[in-house]
């Protein structure tokens, strides 16, 4: 039975003396007296400390040297039956080896990305969201009249971050009408008038009537094409806005 | 947050490169990499090596921890990387492992600490035949060529690559390192001038010696006295 199973097997006496091993041990292992020299010299006292226990041994690794000296990783499986001792060694599974190296191609991809830098460009982009959010707050000038001021150029990327603070600002406020002001509004991009229609659509929406104030002939060309569409109310300054609607 | 060596080790062993990472980052603020290696990383994976010998972990655990080390390590030479040298500046080390030794990080360490140091650095870290080293070596000139011994069974092959070296190369200084120098005798390498450097403490005083030798060179070619 035990010839049958293509596994190194051995049997010995409580002093580790080999008395007879399976024919796999013979090919895979130089012959030797004692259990003791099948170990790879950093593995010896694993392996004297599991064999001496008496307990059962059920998968522990060893590292065996194999018949061309190479190291054998190997699972151990040993137990007492008074004085003898049996014990299986079972080599590690190619499989183990193949999800090694793919491992191992993995991690050096990994190793290649400055995590460094990487984490410099989402702290950078992090804070571009933050000025971005910061460009265009929410003030309640009255229950019915809120403000935006919006600073700088005009972006897309800057919208969005502005929309979400004012969106959920605003449903809470729900004013009447919200004055979007562009007193100081640099240049507009090109997608940015897109967003700023679909912005001020999301208002009537809600049920609030933006104003926009304070634009400049630049913001009203590039705001051009939107203007049938939007259908919203122009006035020339804040100051006309507030003097038409919050000191009445 | 914990940055003790336990609870690094435990990010290695549970692959969990972004936690390790942080807690590399955390030492460097306050700590040189020689410290940081020589304290930290060193002794965590000689810790997991206690580990396997005890049965506590498996070597696909030791893999896996070996994966997250060597992660944080190639993390701390990238700010190094914006220095790199021409190819032909010098002083040149070159690194290599020898044919199927896949211990590597305490070299890879080692030749961090060089090109910290404003060494112009090679590392070779593919499995060569000593013949392929060789000719790399002829054709680089290094002043310094360093390797590293950790399987006590391969040691042979390590007297072949140093004999080889000795027949062949100008006269590069040869640097052996790893957790076996101390213990085996290379008397039979023939004229080669072989330092043994066991540990990165050693290392450390390696540098200040050469670095003392290189300054009196060149203070004895142009003449001049030392300012320092
Ligand atoms: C991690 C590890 C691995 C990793 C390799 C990691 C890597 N990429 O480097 C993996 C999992 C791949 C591995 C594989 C194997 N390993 Co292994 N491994 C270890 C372990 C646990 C730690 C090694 C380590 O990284 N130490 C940390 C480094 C930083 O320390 P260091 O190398 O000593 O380096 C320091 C100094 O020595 C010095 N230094 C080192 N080199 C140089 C060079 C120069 C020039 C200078 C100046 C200084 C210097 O500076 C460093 C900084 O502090 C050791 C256990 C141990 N006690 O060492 C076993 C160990 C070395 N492995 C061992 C074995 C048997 C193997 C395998 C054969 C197992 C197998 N059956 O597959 C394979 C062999 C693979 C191969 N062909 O090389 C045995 C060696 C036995 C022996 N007879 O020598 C050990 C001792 C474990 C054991 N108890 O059995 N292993």
């Amino acid at each position: 039975m035990e010839n049958l199973v293509p596994l190194p097997s051995f049997s010995f006496d409580k002093q580790l003396h080999i008395h007879a091993q399976s024919e796999e041990a013979t090919r895979m292992f130089p012959v030797c007296a004692s259990m003791m020299e099948l170990a790879d010299e950093a593995s010896s006292r694993k392996l004297r400390r599991l064999l001496m226990t008496g307990d059962v041994i059920r998968g522990e690794e060893v590292n065996v040297v194999g018949v061309k000296g190479e190291r054998i990783l190997c699972s151990l499986y040993a137990s007492w039956l008074a004085e003898a001792g049996s014990a299986v060694f079972v080599p590690l599974s190619s499989s183990y080896y193949e999800v090694r190296d793919s491992l191992d191609a993995l991690q050096s991809r990994l190793n290649e990305t400055n995590f460094e830098l990487y984490e410099r460009k989402e702290e950078l982009a992090s804070l571009v969201y933050r000025s971005n959010k910061l460009s265009g707050p929410f003030i309640e000038l009255s229950e019915d009249l809120a403000l935006v001021p919006i600073f700088g150029d005009l972006t897309s990327a800057k919208l969005e971050a502005i929309e979400r603070n004012v969106f959920k600002r605003a449903y809470r406020a729900q004013p009447d009408r919200l004055l979007v002001d562009f007193t100081g509004v640099g240049d507009i991009e090109r997608g940015a008038a897109e967003s700023m229609k679909n912005l001020l659509l999301s208002f009537k929406q809600m049920g609030i009537e933006p104003v926009l104030i304070g634009l400049k002939p630049a913001h009203a060309r590039t705001l051009a094409p939107f203007k049938e569409e939007l259908d919203v109310q122009v006035l020339h300054s804040a100051k006309t806005a507030v003097k038409k609607w919050f000191l009445t | 947050m914990d940055i003790s060596t336990r609870v690094f080790i435990k990010t290695l062993l549970e692959g969990d490169h972004g936690h390790a990472l942080a807690i590399v980052k955390k030492w460097r603020a306050s700590s040189s990499r020689l410290e940081v290696y020589r304290d930290l990383i060193t002794p965590a994976m000689y810790d997991i090596g206690l580990r396997w010998q005890h049965g506590d972990i498996t070597v696909a655990q030791e893999h896996l921890a070996t994966g997250v080390c060597d992660f944080v390590l190639s993390q701390t030479e990238y700010e190094l990387v914006s220095q790199s040298k021409s190819i032909d500046a010098t002083p040149k080390a070159f690194f290599f492992t020898v044919e199927n030794e896949h211990h590597y990080l305490g070299l890879k360490m080692v030749s961090i600490l060089f090109r910290e140091r404003n060494w112009n650095v090679r590392f070779l870290q593919s499995d060569l035949p000593v013949r392929e080293v060789l000719e790399e070596a002829e054709r680089w000139n290094p002043q310094v060529i360093g390797l590293s011994f950790s399987l006590s069974y391969r040691v042979e092959e390590l007297t072949g690559y140093l004999q080889s070296f000795s027949a062949r190369l100008q006269d590069p200084q040869v640097l052996i390192g790893g957790r076996l120098v101390s213990q085996y005798d290379f008397s039979s390498i023939g004229s080669l001038d072989t330092t043994f450097i066991e540990d990165l403490n050693a290392l450390q005083r390696w540098f200040i010696d050469n670095e003392k030798i290189r300054r009196d060179e060149v203070n004895g070619k142009s003449g001049s006295t030392s300012i320092i």
